[in-house]
């Protein structure tokens, strides 16, 4: 496949997506105007990225299985803490959450890892740490923040315009008041990992997170589209293992000044995808191939560039396109 | 399988065995009952708490084909140094 196409060909790909009733995060010039943490983070990543998942919609076949574990873990925290802001008891929120993951992770299976079942990512792995985390967050001195539309500050769906024609778009775990103080206000983020996240190894994993493309876009969601003046972000962690989870949680603050910084940086990247767009080449960016265990195009742009459509017709799908602007 | 003398102990007892909770995994989960879910519950409470409490766990049995290993005392006592 030749990444030398031109913008018209582009455009026509673009246009062709079904996007499923949402509305295209893609302007009539092929661009896109929409932007969440994760398409952003593919144009930071890799131009090719970018180009290979957001705008002509490769996806794996293989859906990944993180991917899908992640998805029931937020899931199962979020029906608990709505239940809890809404004033239900401990046991009612528990046995609602672990209900309703029960019935959605029915059929979740773990892919493998270095050749056999990652058994840290397994169904009874999921409704463990969900169990184990409505414990260990029970007396949490985290209160979530209720909007001042009545709602609890849950799984909020966001998009605000930066400049015309210039969007973010995204999906914020939650909004939490941390103590007394009605001032300490951040977002919050759910993730699980396999790293340690306790103890002094703990930073290794937490650092991760300042400078960060995600959090700083949530923070400035909370700031803008739910008009909370949150500090940053609080990120709670829990460590996936055969055994056992353990929890912690790290904050990450941003000033009004990082919140610019990151806008300028928004506006600029936009306009750099203007411009391949308008040449038609979208550059690889080597250096990131082997990133957070290697890049899922890294075996497609190793191969000689005219036969590398066909293997990804073999292995990637065009099936379902990532939208930016499409709610939970 | 609500309806059963071990989901009823299970709950009672929060001892819930590994078969069980195999055959509450494998259940369709439309049709577990509320009983059935705080059994789930009440098995990953108890691993916690045994994780967070490992005092209380079992202590580990020691082999008995090991002889314990010998002390050397440095000492070289007759019957006689010790006047019997």
């Amino acid at each position: 496949m030749s990444t030398m196409i031109s913008g018209l060909e582009q455009i026509a790909r673009v246009e062709t997506i079904d996007f499923g009733g949402w509305p295209s995060p893609f302007d009539d010039d092929g661009v896109q105007y929409a932007w969440d943490s994760t398409s952003l983070g593919l144009l930071k990543t890799c131009p090719r990225k970018y180009f290979l998942s957001m705008v002509l919609n490769w996806q794996p076949k293989q859906k990944s299985y993180h991917l899908e574990f992640g998805i029931h873990y937020h899931t199962g925290i979020e029906i608990w803490l709505k239940a809890r802001a809404t004033g239900e008891d401990h046991e009612t929120a528990c046995r609602k959450a672990i209900r309703q993951i029960m019935i959605n992770s029915f059929g979740y299976q773990p892919g493998l890892r270095k050749g056999l079942p990652d058994n840290t990512k397994t169904r009874e792995t999921l409704i463990r740490a969900l169990v184990w985390y409505f414990e260990h967050y029970k007396d949490d001195n985290c209160k979530t923040i209720v909007l001042s539309n009545g709602k609890p500050a849950v799984e909020l769906s966001f998009r605000f315009e930066i400049q015309s024609g210039l969007m973010l778009s995204g999906h914020l775990d939650h909004i939490v008041q941390f103590g007394e103080e009605s001032h300490q206000i951040y977002g919050q983020d759910h993730k699980t990992t396999s790293a340690t996240v306790t103890g002094p190894s703990a930073r290794y994993f937490f650092q991760n997170f300042n400078p960060d493309n995600q959090m700083t876009l949530y923070s400035t969601a909370a700031r803008i589209a739910f008009q909370t003046p949150v500090k940053g972000m609080i990120v709670d962690a829990a460590q996936m293992a055969v055994g056992f989870h353990a929890f912690a949680r790290d904050f990450t603050h941003r000033t009004d000044a990082h919140i610019q910084e990151f806008l300028e940086g928004v506006v600029h990247y936009r306009r750099m995808a203007e411009q391949y767009n308008r040449s038609g080449f979208w550059p690889m960016n080597e250096s990131s191939c082997g990133n957070y265990g290697g890049c899922q195009f890294r075996d497609i742009c190793s191969k000689s560039p005219q036969v590398r459509e066909r293997f990804l017709r073999t292995e990637f799908t065009q099936d379902k396109p990532w939208n930016p602007l499409e709610p939970r | 399988l609500s309806d059963t003398p071990e989901i009823a102990n299970a709950i009672e007892d929060m001892v819930v065995s590994p078969a069980l909770i195999q055959e509450l995994f494998d259940k369709d989960p439309l049709d577990l009952t509320t009983e059935e879910i705080d059994v789930i519950i009440a098995k990953f409470r108890s691993d916690r708490m045994n994780y967070l409490q490992p005092e209380a766990k079992t202590p580990k049995k020691v082999s008995s084909s090991k002889a314990p290993a010998q002390l050397d005392m440095g000492l070289d006592l007759s019957l006689d140094d010790l006047g019997l």
